[in-house]
């Protein structure tokens, strides 16, 4: 594919052009309506035993429309642009909309500038570490990315391989290329555009009899920035450094997280704490909280959906510009992110631009972070075990639980590289073991923070999710496994 | 059996057809194309409000394509002989950039042909997308407003949702199959908050949900649901914690169904075995070479893959490769003995022919293995005898979190509503339990399985597997259980 042959990138006029189109020829007299314009294409080469086995391509377009009559808000979709079929789709949510007025909804937005930040009452004062002197902007769209080829996606791939081979090894993984455009159009006057892309390359490396695993994975926007040799090298070390596991003992251990460990954890304060509706519904750590100390003072947590390191996106599925919130500061509950509705609930709150997508089959939609950046440090990772008298390398966890969203305890098996270290060196691989703890008690007891990364945690990862993270690792004072496993 | 839309209009089958011919002409070894139009409400009531009323539309068509050792899937929203054409050559050229990343000498397997033709459709006695949404409503609104007759419940929430999809189906090989499936159901949950407490009860989990219409919503009896889940919810904030420890414990039916998922469904998926899901959803400690041999569970312990169970949400004509509906043994008295499989994955360990279990889960999917119905399959009595043989222990239903490792070895699971059981009776209300086992451990102490008339299939809307991700519609059938020595952990909600 080439810049020439991309037809379903639309573009910025083009996007709003059509749905101004949809809009005008709809002819509304009553009520609100928006629509919103999602295409995406996602480009997925995946490997196993050294081959390609799976190879895909989708191109799609999904256009909601947000009907609002006296408070009132039905949603139709519809993935045909054809102007009967969008004309028939806004009919029929104004239709829907009628039957039972509400007053839930406070109206659509008229420009993308309706967007801010809040203060939660007692945490007036808290900013996240350069919140006022505002840093590079970054971009979302890349045209390296947009446009890479199948040839260039199997190369890359080729050159993970190689390497794994001349090992002896196996290699597992993905090649994931995304391309997604949305643009937001209203009749109270809002028009709203932007693009995005994205590269995720991750590979597992194995022994020919599975009983030894190394993980590496790299994350960007801009594809010319991945290494798959660096991705490899680093991979197959772990692999070869996780050989003759020994069974440990559940209990606390001291230990170095590695930042996609840390996105695993954080993700459940993400999820269910740092949403308007987790806290209107009571649900949210903060709930009730706010200026409290809930971790360590060093930690500071923050939204910032303009950073470069943490894919970046400038506005939310309102059309609005999304902006930067302060979660945790100093280690104590700051705030949480707003919709337009979340916010109409607090007199005086406005929108932080978080809405998200409403192609939500399971449950309701709501705002959340999606660019979450924890304040880190500069000390490589070897560092931070060489510090460490006792303790546990965790390279990364597999299927995380939220047994206590209150409480924000998490569950899950460590997998592909979990390491004893004893006076600062690694001493032996160690079978993997199930790590169950708040999240909060383990961000309150950090000892040092290490190089950050851009990354996904494995939910969003694997596409059931939308947060990226830029996070340091971690070395803690006590992490607690509560079982254990067999390999 | 109820009219139903004319959803077939929204894909041209003489188009996908020609797609076929495009490939077959551009040199594709093999090709099938798959075209899906589906339509979806869903209604939703949150706090006395209308949260989400939502209809969507979502239509489109994919093309798998094998040339040489290369396999290459395009999908499109668009179905325009422009889009033909520019779909069938991107899925050569994705096969084509395939073949560069493969062992020297790599032929590309298939398994066994399917040419089978014909069509299925599952059956609906009231259209649910004929329903006035204003009856949705009174019924949700009523439902919602019983959950929070109970003052500790802060966040009520009933839904509802229907879905219907039309698939057109061929293949090189000369299969033609048209399959219509109409699903519908439903759920609601209760976050009841005393002090810094707060604890969801929920009817389900997610709901439940079968291939059928409207009168399976109304079989649910939401209202009179409600008023129990919101009882339980105001009871649990304020319940003391379970107090942990080994004990003998009944599971009820909704929590064995995820267990059997999670535990039985996954770990026998053949793709997972041969290593094609390692990097995200991980392997299996289930080995082609302990088939036969080795033990999984105590003689009490039967699990089937049935993909003919009437009215289940994994339930089929054909699978998306083309095989027909089959009935597959994974565990028989305890040992394991089968797969999921798809043609593939069945013929790279010689199992003669696929277990008709790939699925794709949207026409922008290519098949993988997929769970349809896996079920334990009933034993004897009912839920009282089994709580009658327990002396000291614990009655545990619906899951809350669940949590497994890469191989589907180690697990955590915690349950929304705990109770004693004290001298074969059901006693006091715990909340914040949860287990932790291994899957051969915890199935070996199954003691016994209660009998058919306990036996309920839930439909499950959110299975996730592969990349992209598919979330696929499954359904797992399962009477409650009796187990010994279960380690159970107090969470401390």
């Amino acid at each position: 594919m080439n810049e020439q042959s991309n037809y379903h990138l639309l573009g910025q006029a083009e996007a709003l052009h059509r749905l101004e189109d949809f809009l005008k020829s709809a002819a509304v007299k009553t009520g609100q309506v928006e629509l919103v314009l999602e295409r995406e294409q996602v480009a997925v080469t995946r490997f196993a035993h050294n081959r390609i086995h799976q190879n895909v391509s989708n191109r799609d377009t999904r256009l909601w429309v947000r009907a609002i009559i006296g408070g009132s808000v039905a949603s139709m979709a519809c993935n045909t642009l054809d102007k009967d079929t969008v004309q028939s789709t806004i009919e029929q949510a104004l239709k829907i909309a009628r039957l039972m007025p509400n007053r839930q909804h406070p109206g659509f937005a008229a420009n993308p500038g309706e967007s801010g930040q809040n203060v939660e009452p007692g945490s007036e004062g808290l900013t996240f570490p350069g919140q006022n002197k505002p840093g590079e902007v970054g971009s979302s769209f890349f045209a390296a990315t947009a446009y890479q080829t199948p040839e260039e996606r199997a190369n890359t791939i080729g050159e993970l391989i190689a390497p794994v081979q001349e090992a002896g090894l196996e290699g597992y993984g993905t090649y994931k290329n995304t391309l997604n455009e949305l643009a937001v159009v209203n009749t109270q006057g809002l028009r709203s555009y932007a693009a995005g892309t994205a590269g995720y390359l991750k590979g597992l490396i194995e022994t020919a009899d599975g009983h030894q695993a190394g993980f590496a994975d790299q994350l960007s926007r801009d594809v010319t920035t991945l290494d798959p040799l660096a991705l490899a090298k680093t991979a197959i070390l772990k692999c070869q450094l996780n050989k003759n596991q020994i069974e440990i003992a559940p209990g606390d251990y001291a230990a170095v997280l590695e930042p996609n460990t840390v996105a695993d954890l954080v993700r459940f304060m993400v999820i269910h704490g740092c949403g308007a509706q987790q806290l209107q519904d009571g649900r949210s750590f903060m709930t009730g909280r706010f200026g409290e100390q809930l971790t360590g003072e060093s930690i500071n947590i923050w939204e910032d959906p303009s950073s470069p390191y943490a894919m970046p996106f400038p506005v939310d599925y309102e059309g609005l510009q999304s902006r930067a919130v302060p979660l945790v500061v100093n280690g104590r509950a700051t705030g949480v992110v707003y919709d337009r509705i979340t916010a109409s609930r607090t007199p005086g709150f406005i929108s932080t631009g978080h809405a998200t997508t409403p192609w939500n089959n399971l449950g309701e939609s709501s705002p959340l972070p999606q660019h979450i950046v924890m304040a880190g440090g500069d000390r490589p990772l070897e560092e931070l075990v060489r510090g460490m008298k006792r303790g546990l390398v965790i390279t990364r966890l597999h299927y995380t639980h939220c047994p206590d969203p209150r409480r924000v305890v998490a569950t899950g098996t460590t997998r592909d590289g979990t390491f004893l270290v004893e006076n600062g060196e690694i001493v032996a691989a160690v079978k993997n073991m199930r790590l169950t703890q708040s999240v909060l008690e383990l961000l309150s007891t950090v000892e040092e923070f290490g190089e950050s990364k851009t990354c996904q945690d494995w939910w969003a990862a694997n596409g059931m999710g939308t947060t990226n993270y830029y996070l340091p690792s971690l070395r803690v004072g006590r992490c607690t496994f509560t079982g254990n496993t067999t390999f | 059996m109820a009219e139903q839309e004319p959803i077939e209009r929204k894909l041209n089958e003489e188009l996908l057809m020609e797609a076929l011919e495009e490939a077959r002409r551009a040199g594709a070894d093999y090709a099938e194309v798959r075209g899906l139009a589906e339509m979806q409400n869903e209604v939703r009531v949150k706090n006395g409000e209308i949260n989400k009323m939502m209809s969507r539309e979502d239509n489109g068509w994919g093309l798998n394509v094998r040339k040489g050792s290369g396999w290459g899937f395009a999908s499109s929203a668009e179905l325009t002989a422009r889009s033909m054409q520019e779909i069938t050559a991107q899925a050569l050229q994705l096969a084509a950039a395939s073949a560069r990343v493969q062992p020297k000498g790599q032929a590309a397997s298939y398994g066994q042909p399917s040419k089978v033709s014909g069509e299925y459709r599952s059956p609906v006695q009231i259209d649910p997308f004929k329903v006035p949404p204003r009856e949705q409503l009174e019924m949700l609104f009523s439902a919602e407003a019983n959950l929070r007759r109970f003052n500790r419940v802060k966040v009520s929430e009933v839904h509802l949702q229907a879905f219907r999809s039309f698939k057109f189906f061929a293949n090189t090989e000369g299969a033609r199959q048209r399959q219509f499936i109409t699903e519908s159901g439903g759920g609601m949950s209760a976050i009841a908050v005393e002090g810094p407490y707060s604890y969801q009860r929920t009817y389900g989990r997610g709901g439940n949900f079968g291939q059928a219409g409207y009168e399976y919503i109304l079989d649910l009896q939401l209202e009179d649901e409600a008023m129990r889940v919101g009882q339980e919810a105001h009871d649990l904030v304020a319940a003391d914690p379970v107090p942990g420890g080994p004990t003998t414990a009944v599971l009820g039916s909704n929590l064995v169904g995820l267990m059997v998922h999670e535990t039985c469904g996954h770990p026998t998926e053949l793709d997972r075995v041969l290593g094609s899901e390692n990097a995200f959803a991980g392997g299996s400690f289930l080995e082609p070479q302990m088939r036969g041999q080795f033990r999984y569970g105590s003689p009490a312990v039967n699990l089937t893959a049935d993909a003919t169970i009437p009215g289940a949400l994994g339930t089929f004509g054909w699978d998306d490769e083309g095989t027909p509906a089959k009935r597959t043994p994974l565990v028989e008295d305890g040992i394991f003995v089968g797969y999921l499989s798809s043609r593939d994955t069945a013929s790279a360990i010689n199992l003669g022919s696929s277990g008709g279990a790939a699925r794709a889960s949207s026409w922008s999917r290519t098949p993988i293995v997929r769970m349809t119905n896996v079920s334990l399959e009933p034993g004897q009595g009912s839920l009282t005898s089994l709580i009658s043989e327990v002396e000291d222990g614990l009655y545990l239903e619906t899951p809350s979190s669940w949590s497994l490792d890469d191989k589907r070895m180690n697990f955590h699971f915690s349950a929304e509503i705990c109770q004693e059981i004290k001298n074969g009776q059901l006693g006091r209300l715990y909340k914040g339990a949860s287990f932790q086992s291994r899957t051969p451990v915890f199935w070996g102490n199954v003691l016994k399985v209660a009998g058919p008339e306990e036996w309920k299939v839930w439909g499950f809307l959110g299975c996730a597997k592969g990349e992209p991700l598919q979330s696929a519609h499954v359904a797992h059938g399962a009477s409650p259980l009796l187990v010994k020595d279960l380690t159970v952990q107090r969470e401390g909600k």
